[in-house]
């Protein structure tokens, strides 16, 4: 853990952001989602990134752009996988499709916003309940990027890249 | 003009197009009375078939991609209305102003736009049962869009 400029202890950073969307680019080509503060200084350099909405719609685009062939990534804060689960299940699920969703877990620390808390608890236990296997960017690095990209796209299977906040200058 | 007859002249217009057709009746009376392999036929994910052909056109070169959405999914997903016009996208609403799937509740009228075409059906709906399993239907769809070799090289 590392104090940030606010005097607020948050994760640590992993790698420099230029080295994390080159991981990105070079694992995924096709990217989506809402953004999320922790991803302010990452949608702007992806290639090929897609506007959406609603997260439920990056979700839904990424199922089309997969099966017309393209390894796609959506980046969307925890809370948003509210309104995906019904697209994941009734699409990439029930269709057999692959897709990386590369998710922020607000909410984990003890001083973070009240709105984010509740996701911060149920955030893992609601993807483990569904059966998404989860990998935890802070323990992994850029290995979680790579190894979620093969899971994915080689066994057409939904998985969830975590990372926490400070993982990722902001 | 009954909702057979509205898909048919959809169909007939695009010649050469993928298709994406959401789920309930409009996927059920489609995929049995046409069941042809351009077609995605979805059995869920409500409120999401524009938003799935957005992302297919979005990697596709050169292939049209048609939505056949009902007005109760389309007003589920009006959100992704917010990404039209898109260059060789084409959507068509079949509108009977109910959730017919579930036993026609009434739902509110659409908002009109110019990137949306609505073709007002009768209420009414064939017996026809659900379309093929999932990985049948993509497989079907899949080996199609092989065969017009349209996929970019991602």
């Amino acid at each position: 853990m590392r104090i940030d400029s606010k005097n607020r202890e948050i994760f640590d950073l992993i790698v420099p952001n230029h080295q994390l969307i080159e991981v990105l680019s070079s694992n995924f080509n096709w990217f989506s989602g809402v953004p999320d503060s922790m991803f302010t200084r990452i949608i702007p350099h992806l290639a090929d990134y897609h506007f959406s909405p609603r997260e439920n719609h990056a979700v839904a685009m990424a199922f089309g752009a997969r099966i017309a062939g393209a390894k796609p990534c959506v980046l969307l804060q925890n809370s948003g996988l509210g309104l995906c689960l019904d697209a994941l299940i009734g699409l990439q699920r029930l269709y057999q499709k692959g897709l990386v969703l590369l998710v922020t877990q607000r909410g984990e620390l003890e001083w973070e916003e009240i709105q984010h808390q509740d996701w911060g608890k149920y955030t893992l236990p609601l993807l483990e309940s569904i059966n998404i296997q989860v990998f935890d960017y802070n323990q992994l690095g850029c290995d979680a990027i790579m190894k979620a990209s093969d899971f994915a796209y080689t066994n057409e299977e939904i998985c969830v890249v975590l990372l926490h906040r400070g993982n990722v200058d902001e | 003009m009954n909702r057979i007859e509205a898909i048919r002249q959809i169909i007939d217009s695009h010649p050469d197009a993928a298709f994406v057709l959401s789920n309930g009746l409009t996927s059920r009376e489609a995929g049995y009375l046409f069941g042809q392999n351009n077609h995605l036929y979805l059995l869920h994910g409500m409120g999401e078939a524009l938003s799935v052909a957005i992302g297919l056109r979005s990697v596709l070169n050169n292939i049209d991609v048609v939505v056949v959405d009902g007005d109760g999914n389309a007003l589920m997903g009006l959100s992704a209305w917010s990404m039209l016009p898109i260059q060789g996208i084409y959507y068509y609403v079949l509108v009977n102003g109910v959730y017919e799937t579930t036993g026609a509740q009434p739902i509110p009228c659409l908002p009109d736009s110019v990137h949306v075409t609505k073709l007002y059906i009768d209420l009414g709906k064939q017996n026809t049962p659900n379309p093929s399993l999932p990985c049948e239907t993509m497989k079907k769809f899949e080996a199609w869009l092989n065969s017009k070799m349209v996929v970019k090289d991602v």
